[in-house]
């Protein structure tokens, strides 16, 4: 008994040791890689711009010494997964890719097609889905990671944090992650778009970690709308405004604000709508489809230019019926903006009557961008105004001088 | 007092009993033989001061009996012993015997023996008094709200502990002698109409057949109700509280009192046990529940947190959220060890630092406290020897294996937690699923007695019983 045990026990051991620690990685011997940039190299080559954490800066939790919070590395390679594989060719660390927090792909990449770098993101396992695909609008994609910013922030957090809270707040960016790529790619009937970002300012002076010592950045990067394609390939972009109504037809928006305006002057009412829901149908009338978009929305209001009686009901009712008619205005020209520029559905209108409307959808499916281009839009808005932030009416001394 | 000077009047049979005495006892300084008169007939009182109350002796047998009258004389001398017994020495456990080895092993016990010449048998008077330990409040398990007793070194008080407790008819204790040289007395205690008598018999049985020389502790005990199948988690229950073992009785248990030691066992115990105070019962209720899942909890964090945190930082970084991975890479930059290295280093000082301070003397455990935390602590830290988050995971996974309130139950998980770490650091996590399966199906096999180690309660099982029955 006991000899057959310390056998058995002998051979647990021995297929453990034969098999155990084949892919140990040691923490404090090796580097997150946080983000990429991809631009075309020379002879056709890609060129990888690749940010690798320098934790102990990245995280002070020890006095530091003030060196930058990642290091940028370039390789130029046939495709991504030779480059990223040759890594150690400049750095000591063994690479983890797993964190990867985003990816940044130039433009001109982008127009030529993206499915050759999507293809190893989504095969690899150890990029997440959620990993962000961005598009550089007129600047080199690798200017997004040379920005420092202070607090040891590095950029690919700091843009990762901007677009999820600028999405939350205002919808301003589309939802941009790699599994949303995928999802638009494979459904039937809606173009991709992914959020653009562009920089401002002069990259070449805050490279340094001594540039962020100025309260003013020296060069930021901003969320610049989105990028629209077709199929895979890049066609153009639209604004920030245009993004978030597109967030809005799409009901994908948490909560945003609208300046309504509300005389002949310049004066504006913005109101804070949470929530906001878009429903559509999508139909198709001798041949043409007709879009209706019915929006419901609450919301309240956080600043008013003018007059407009928010102690009674009928200044809201007012109110409502301005923010309505202007939001069926916007959604109108929008849409027409797509259907005119660019002419490629990325709303999802298709793929709701994909959906809702197969039979009548069959019809159309040969040509569909076509047909959105003509697509006849239908708007209409219920807006409800709840309340209005701490007070009614705004300051004024009607009595003065009297 | 020194061995009484033969009379020559005695009796033969006077001569006979002293002579086993001296034959069985030897020269014991504790054997104390009184020679008095009673009735005109020469007597002979022994007994051992060392488990008797002199001054008990003398005011309540002596005095009474030497200064009493003749009434006796018109009796028959073999009545002397009953009309004693009832007239004189009302009140007091008496025993008749003409057995030396009998009449021997109660002076053993604290009996006074008796002889008048002339008797037939030695009347035996039970006047024993030990120095005991007062009721104190038990060190091991300690409670804020509730009973303050702890058992204590004698059984008989530990005896009067449970029955002031439950005062209920069914409530037996049953004698039993183990240990051919100490002939330690142990009670086994049940309610008789609740306790099932299956398991009941099954002790029985296992304590009779059991020879063994010495017997002290309960511990002594463990190893003969263990299941007979290798049992990596304890089956047999100990604790110094008597609201622990009332609960336990009222809920079939049986409970085992060893003279000597204040730890009393119950049988069969199951694993929900090791998670139970009786203080959660005290409690607001809804507080008792959350500390008690609080204490399953702490109980996986003993056991799998330092295996988990190797075999994370190790094999799966991507599990980890990206900002504390930059953090534990950020404290771990310029560690000179490996995680497994570092995190068996600093379990071993943490054992080491527990056993010191348990073993220790009291008035000096100071400094073990400011070596430990300051001097190991601290300064690895600070030399950039272990890093900042392995001393937490250690930390919070040591203080975790206190938790349960049962001492023996923490001190078994401790041992499991170094295999995991073991296969936690060779194979990830895969290792550790491994290691958690086979404990899981190591639990669902151990049966104390016949009951699956996993039942929640005997009672509900025993109404789930019926139920079924029906």
């Amino acid at each position: 008994m006991l000899r057959k045990g310390l056998l058995l026990f002998m051979a647990v051991i021995l297929c453990l040791l034969q098999s155990g620690c084949w892919d140990w990685v040691e923490v404090n011997q090796s580097s997150m890689l946080t983000g990429m940039a991809i631009e075309p190299g020379k002879n056709g080559m890609l060129k990888l711009t690749m940010e690798v954490l320098n934790p102990a800066e990245a995280q002070r939790v020890q006095s530091s010494s003030g060196g930058p919070p990642t290091l940028l590395y370039t390789m130029e390679g046939k495709s991504i997964s030779e480059a990223s594989s040759r890594m150690n060719e400049m750095v000591e660390r063994k690479i983890i890719y797993s964190h990867i927090h985003m990816v940044v792909v130039d433009e001109s990449i982008a127009r030529k097609g993206l499915n050759q770098i999507i293809d190893v993101l989504q095969r690899s396992r150890f990029v997440r889905e959620d990993v962000l695909i961005l598009i550089a609008k007129d600047t080199p994609a690798s200017d997004v990671l040379k920005i420092m910013y202070p607090s040891g922030q590095y950029s690919s957090w700091k843009l990762r944090m901007q677009i999820i809270h600028f999405y939350r707040s205002w919808g301003g960016t589309p939802k941009s992650t790699l599994y949303n790529y995928t999802d638009a790619i494979l459904s039937e009937g809606r173009e991709p778009v992914l959020a653009a970002i562009s920089v401002e300012g002069e990259v070449n002076n805050s490279e340094n970690s001594k540039d962020t010592t100025s309260s003013i950045p020296r060069a930021i990067v901003k969320c610049a709308g989105s990028a629209v394609f077709k199929e895979d390939k890049l066609i153009g972009f639209i604004s920030v405004p245009d993004t978030r109504l597109l967030n809005m037809i799409r009901d994908k928006i948490t909560g945003t604000s609208f300046a309504v305006p509300v005389d002949k002057k310049q004066g504006v009412a913005t109101i804070r709508m949470d929530p906001i829901h878009t429903t559509m149908d999508v139909t198709l009338e001798s041949g043409r489809p007709q879009v209706k978009l019915s929006i419901a929305g609450e919301g309240h209001v956080s600043s008013i230019d003018t007059d407009l009686p928010l102690d009674t009901a009928a200044g809201y009712r007012q109110l409502e019926q301005m923010e309505s008619n202007f939001l069926n205005e916007q959604v109108k020209s929008t849409i027409s903006r797509v259907q005119r520029e660019f002419g490629v559905d990325i709303f999802g209108f298709g793929e709701y009557m994909n959906r809702h409307h197969y039979s009548e959808y069959k019809l159309v499916k040969q040509d569909w961008n076509g047909h959105f281009k003509a697509a006849e839009i239908e708007v209409s808005s219920r807006i409800v105004i709840s309340r209005s932030d701490l007070k009614t009416r705004r300051l004024n001394k009607p009595d003065v001088g009297q | 007092m020194t061995t009484d000077e033969k009379k020559p009047s005695t009796d033969i049979n006077m001569e006979s009993v002293k002579e086993e005495l001296e034959q069985r006892l030897g020269e014991t300084s504790d054997l104390a033989s009184v020679t008095i008169r009673i009735f005109g007939e020469a007597g002979v009182f022994s007994y051992l001061t060392s488990m008797t109350n002199t001054a008990f002796l003398m005011d309540n047998v002596i005095k009474p009996l030497t200064h009493a009258g003749s009434p006796l004389d018109k009796l028959q001398k073999n009545q002397w012993l009953d009309r004693i017994r009832e007239q004189y020495l009302a009140g007091l456990t008496t025993e008749t015997s003409n057995d030396p080895g009998h009449f021997t092993d109660l002076i053993m016990k604290g009996y006074a023996a008796l002889y008048i010449s002339g008797m037939t048998e030695v009347l035996m008077i039970d006047i024993k008094e030990l120095e005991t330990r007062a009721v104190t409040e038990p060190t091991t398990q300690s409670v804020a709200i509730g009973p303050k007793d702890g058992f204590t070194e004698s059984a008989e008080t530990n005896i009067s502990l449970i029955r002031r407790k439950i005062q209920n008819p069914y409530l037996r204790f049953e004698k039993y002698e183990l240990g051919q040289m100490t002939k330690t007395s142990i009670y086994l205690s049940y309610v008789d109409d609740l306790v099932e008598k299956d398991v009941l018999n099954q002790i029985r049985d296992k304590i009779q057949e059991r020879k063994m020389d010495s017997l002290f502790a309960t511990s002594n005990l463990d190893t003969l109700f263990q299941s007979k199948e290798l049992s990596l988690f304890p089956t047999v229950y100990a604790t110094e509280r008597p609201d622990n073992v009332c609960n336990g009785l009222i809920d079939k248990r049986v409970a085992i009192i060893v003279n000597g030691s204040p730890f009393v066992l119950m049988v069969p115990s199951l694993f929900n046990d090791y998670f139970r105070s009786p203080e959660d019962v005290y409690q607001w209720f809804s507080f008792g529940v959350f500390i008690r899942y609080l204490r399953y909890l702490s109980f996986l964090i003993s056991l799998c947190m330092p295996a988990l945190y190797i075999a994370i930082t190790c094999y799966h970084q991507e599990l980890i959220p990206t900002l504390l991975l930059t953090s534990i890479a950020a404290q771990r930059q310029g560690i000179p060890f490996p995680v497994v290295f570092e995190v068996l280093v600093l379990e071993i000082t943490f054992e080491i630092l527990r056993e010191a301070g348990t073993r220790m003397p009291r008035i000096i455990g100071q400094s073990i406290s400011i070596a430990g935390a300051l001097v190991l602590g601290q300064a690895a830290v600070l030399a950039g020897f272990v890093s900042n988050v392995s001393l937490i995971v250690v930390s919070l996974t040591v203080i975790s294996g206190f938790v349960s309130p049962i001492y023996s139950f923490g001190a078994r998980i401790r041992l499991f937690r170094y295999g995991l770490i073991i296969l936690g650091s060779i194979l990830g996590l895969f290792g550790i699923f491994l290691a958690v399966a086979f404990l899981l199906l190591h639990l669902s096999r151990i049966e104390p007695f016949g009951i699956p180690y996993l039942t929640s309660s005997l009672t509900k099982r025993a109404k789930k019983g019926e139920r079924n029955a029906a």
